[in-house]
């Protein structure tokens, strides 16, 4: 099964160590650019809700714990923590953790080369796409030109022009290189022929004159 | 025939005459791509050079197929402009606004996709630009492309006809 992955989330390592230590710790969210928003804001108000609640549960039994230690190594203290005492402290540390929550949620898109990879690039994607639409779309064209030539006769008096002396078993490159050729100068001929010329019909008369002083 | 020349010699010269336009319309197109819009190419040139070769060996082959089956000129026309399009969308060179790739979705249309020569001319520029591949990652993709060479030529070389 091949899995679409638009978002991924970083937790840094010892994440539950640190929180244990009350160190903060950031959990990042990388997205690409193009993800739906309103998903990633859902996404976003349920990993800051738990990591709200983990950071919560942490300090409060941090502080429960603390009191115990306390109470431990000095049982003279023992009267000062009572039910009373124990739900402010809990109290207290919920607050604090509302304040200033252990878990921090952040959301951005790939930085580095490397988280880059995996996204998709519309240009990347977009042009080779048209690319291979347009080299296939030239079939049409080598058709038509194929047609125009049989009708024309020029692709069966093809093998006793210029090429006679060229093997095309030996130098098929060079017989390739000598029709890019031909074309070329046909069409820098063309090309100048319209250039010169003020009108189609003299454009015409020009072109037909040359080719029969020419050929 | 003028000259003791084989006709599969003259539609090969053909097709080499026409690569060599192929090859100038993709350096155009993924030159602008590149210079302009910022698009990478990838760390292998070369591969892509080998690539474009290939795919323009294909559709010239396939072009002069289509000269060889059709009757007319511009049954010719119709032919190659309907397969170039139906096909491009078949092998997803049309699909632009999807992250995963038609040959890669799954399915009845990943199996279809993948019978078409544009699928596996994707395929290859996508390792080569986009997945960082190399020439060797490519080679089942040219492998597959000169399979359709061949047979696009091999029915040209079978119906082609140099008179009306």
């Amino acid at each position: 099964m091949r899995l679409k992955i638009r978002r991924y989330l970083i937790i840094p390592d010892n994440f539950s160590e640190k929180l244990s230590n009350a160190e903060h710790v950031t959990l990042t969210l990388v997205e690409h650019p193009n993800v739906d928003s309103s998903t990633t804001q859902t996404l976003m108000d349920i990993l800051s809700g738990m990591g709200d609640d983990q950071s919560l549960e942490l300090q409060i039994l941090d502080g429960i714990h603390l009191m115990g230690v306390m109470q431990a190594t000095n049982p003279e203290v023992q009267s000062g923590f009572d039910i009373t005492r124990v739900e402010q402290q809990a109290k207290d540390q919920f607050e604090v953790s509302r304040e200033n929550p252990l878990v921090a949620v952040i959301e951005r898109q790939p930085a580095s080369e490397a988280e880059a990879k995996p996204a998709f690039d519309l240009s990347s994607s977009f042009v080779p796409g048209l690319c291979v639409l347009f080299v296939f779309l030239s079939s049409s064209a080598v058709a038509r030109g194929l047609f125009k030539e049989r009708k024309s006769g020029t692709l069966r008096r093809f093998p006793i022009i210029g090429f006679g002396t060229m093997s095309i078993r030996e130098h098929p490159l060079a017989w390739a290189l000598t029709s890019n050729l031909i074309v070329l100068c046909s069409t820098c001929m063309g090309v100048l022929i319209a250039a010169i010329s003020h009108t189609e019909v003299q454009a015409g008369g020009l072109s037909n004159a040359l080719l029969w002083v020419a050929g | 025939m003028a000259a003791p020349i084989p006709r599969w010699t003259i539609i090969l010269a053909k097709i080499l005459a026409y690569i060599g336009l192929v090859l100038a319309q993709v350096a155009i197109i993924f030159g602008v791509a590149s210079l302009f819009f910022e698009m990478p190419l990838g760390d292998w040139p070369v591969g892509l050079i080998v690539v474009s070769i290939v795919l323009g060996l294909t559709s010239t082959s396939m072009g002069v197929m289509i000269a060889a089956i059709a009757k007319s000129d511009k049954q010719a026309d119709s032919i190659g402009m309907i397969l170039g399009f139906a096909l491009a969308a078949l092998g997803g060179c049309l699909v632009m606004g999807s992250p995963v790739p038609l040959y890669n979705q799954g399915g009845t249309i990943q199996l279809i996709s993948r019978l078409i020569p544009h699928a596996h001319a994707l395929m290859a520029f996508s390792k080569l630009i986009n997945q960082g591949m190399g020439l060797v990652d490519v080679l089942p993709q040219i492998g597959i492309l000169l399979l359709y060479s061949v047979v696009f030529m091999g029915i040209a070389v079978w119906r082609f006809r140099f008179e009306q």
